[in-house]
């Protein structure tokens, strides 16, 4: 009995060889359609390679798409004497293999060409922290909103995982590309800066999940249900900014909050506790009381008892942004490392938004959450980092020019 | 380490997208090179220093051609090398490509030489290079503007020249 796949690939053959009937005689007929089986096998084989995403436009490419299944967030340090001259020259390297290997190619002068054998929908993103700024005496080209965040309660911060002065963001749904990509993007960059830490995340991956479905942290909830969605006014409005120097017009705000999940703890709560900190269900990701996770949360229905359905100290309460500044979009994956102690794993959230004003539109909820949200019980901010992501480039543009120029 | 960069150069000239070959000439059939990239490295980080010229290049023509060396405004002489038991020295007679077919310059094989570098050459900075054939008709050098990257393979080149 045929398999769906072998059906698939059958049609695909005699599809892709359309020489099948315009082919002279029977036997070219015969070999145009194994060779149209062939090719059709080995393109369903490699599919997940063989994706790429488009590197070039008005936005950089790494945020408004799904997340990837592999990540790596890298922070590096200007080494000393870096002029804005030597940056002009390392964003020209980076813009060189962006172009190539978000295009599936070897970047140049790559010593294992081989190991690049798709591209695995990579993305390259580049930002710059606010120290770079300082560094440069580049003040006067800040983008509005963006500076170092204020101290957070809740926050126990380690320098290993904190601040930069230009962060590359690169993102694959292959793990094997990703090294690979990374260890270019490092040996492109020593001359200027140094790594100041790199931390690798994942989501699930490629093919596990329906398209759009929200993806879930390691506690077990969707994560980002409230995202506007890729394409739409309010992702627009919410992530891209449009006001400011013209290397970030078109550009965005990030931050990446490590955030470290006391899983254990979590563990030993019940399903329903673990449910009322959050204010969802846990299986469909619907507001308490709600069947679907995109129904609308109705912060003033009373149970039985004449208690909130969303409890006052419920994180979707907490975070509910308050006007419509106070909105962004998030773009997360999870993280698991070995920690210092035997047996213990050190797990938990690259957590990410991103907005044009991380002052107007993300600090406010930040600063709500940190003054009083009970899953502070299970989670601790452990590394913070903000950057300004520099507008998109097309064919022949060298990333932020017009900031190092 | 860093000097004053030819980085006003490097951007001016734009980028060639990898999909988008140098020829040198607007009708094909032609000579192209591909992936074409200039080593950066302690060799070329000053004046009298040397480098190498590195990339794809395929004959698109119906003649066998010959790559017999070139001109950069950077570097006074220009010459084709090759990289034998390690062991670096000029190719005599160029290197001949076959109607059709490719021959790849990198590290530790066969390159081109810059020598008597005119300035430093700094990673992320444009190199002019004229590559010249025999073969094709009237010779006409391939221009290309290429990247300056640093690379490690195939050090031999120039430890053997030493």
């Amino acid at each position: 009995m045929l398999s769906r796949r072998q059906i698939l690939l059958g049609s695909l053959a005699t599809a892709g060889g359309a020489g099948v009937f315009a082919a002279a005689s029977g036997a070219a007929a015969a070999e145009a359609y194994k060779q149209g089986f062939e090719h059709a096998k080995v393109e369903l084989e490699t599919w997940v390679g063989s994706n790429s995403a488009k590197w070039a436009g008005k936005h950089q490419a790494g945020i408004e798409s799904p997340a990837q299944a592999h990540t790596n967030f890298i922070a590096f340090d200007l080494l000393s004497r870096v002029t804005k001259d030597d940056m002009l020259r390392w964003m020209v390297l980076l813009t060189d293999n962006i172009s190539r290997m978000c295009s599936g190619k070897p970047a140049l002068a790559d010593p294992q060409p081989d190991l690049m054998v798709g591209a695995a929908n990579l993305t390259i993103t580049v930002g710059f922290g606010p120290s770079l700024f300082t560094k440069l005496g580049l003040d006067a080209k800040l983008p509005t909103g963006f500076g170092p965040l204020p101290k957070f309660k809740i926050d126990r911060l380690e320098a290993d995982y904190s601040d930069g002065d230009v962060l590359i963001h690169a993102s694959a749904d292959d793990l094997q590309i990703l090294s690979h990509v990374t260890r270019t993007l490092l040996r492109d960059s020593e001359l200027f800066a140094q790594v100041r830490w790199i931390q690798s995340g994942f989501t699930n991956a490629v093919g596990v999940n329906k398209a759009g479905q929200t993806q879930r942290n390691l506690m077990g909830q969707v994560d980002g249900t409230d995202n506007p969605e890729f394409g739409s006014e309010n992702f627009k409005d919410q992530v891209w900014i449009t006001e400011g120097p013209d290397w970030i017009i078109g550009g965005t705000q990030l931050v990446l909050r490590r955030i470290a999940m006391n899983l254990p703890t979590w563990d030993q709560m019940g399903r329903e506790q673990k449910e009322q900190v959050i204010g969802r269900h846990l299986d469909t990701g619907a507001p308490l009381g709600q069947k679907n996770e995109r129904d609308p949360i109705d912060f003033e229905a009373k149970n039985e008892s004449g208690l909130p359905v969303i409890a006052p100290f419920a994180h979707i309460r907490r975070a509910q942004n308050q006007n419509l500044d106070e909105r962004f979009f998030r773009r997360p994956f999870n993280y698991q490392v070995t920690s210092d102690q035997p047996g213990v794993l050190d797990a938990g959230l690259l957590w990410t938004a991103y907005a044009k004003s991380l002052a107007k539109q993300y600090v406010p909820v930040q600063q709500r959450l940190a003054d009083f949200d009970l899953l502070n019980q299970w989670t601790t901010p452990v590394g913070s980092a903000v950057f300004a992501i520099a507008r998109g480039i097309l064919p022949g543009e060298v990333l932020a020019e017009e900031l190092f120029s | 380490m860093f000097r004053k960069s030819l980085i006003a150069a490097a951007v001016a000239a734009s980028l060639i997208a990898p999909a988008v070959p140098a020829t040198f000439a607007a009708t094909a059939p032609s000579v192209v090179v591909t992936d074409g990239w200039v080593r950066a490295s302690s060799y070329s980080d000053h004046v009298d220093g040397m480098t190498g010229v590195f990339g794809k290049i395929t004959n698109k023509t119906k003649n066998t051609v010959t790559l017999v060396g070139g001109s950069s405004s950077l570097a006074p002489m220009v010459q084709v090398h090759q990289v034998v038991n390690g062991m670096m020295s000029e190719k005599k007679g160029g290197i001949k490509i076959a109607p059709g077919k490719s021959v790849t310059l990198q590290p530790g094989g066969l390159h081109v030489m810059l020598m008597g570098l005119k300035q430093s050459i700094l990673p992320g900075t444009k190199v002019d290079v004229k590559l010249a054939f025999t073969g094709i008709g009237k010779p006409k050098p391939v221009s290309l503007s290429l990247l300056s990257k640093t690379a490690n393979a195939g050090d031999e080149e120039y430890f053997s020249n030493k």
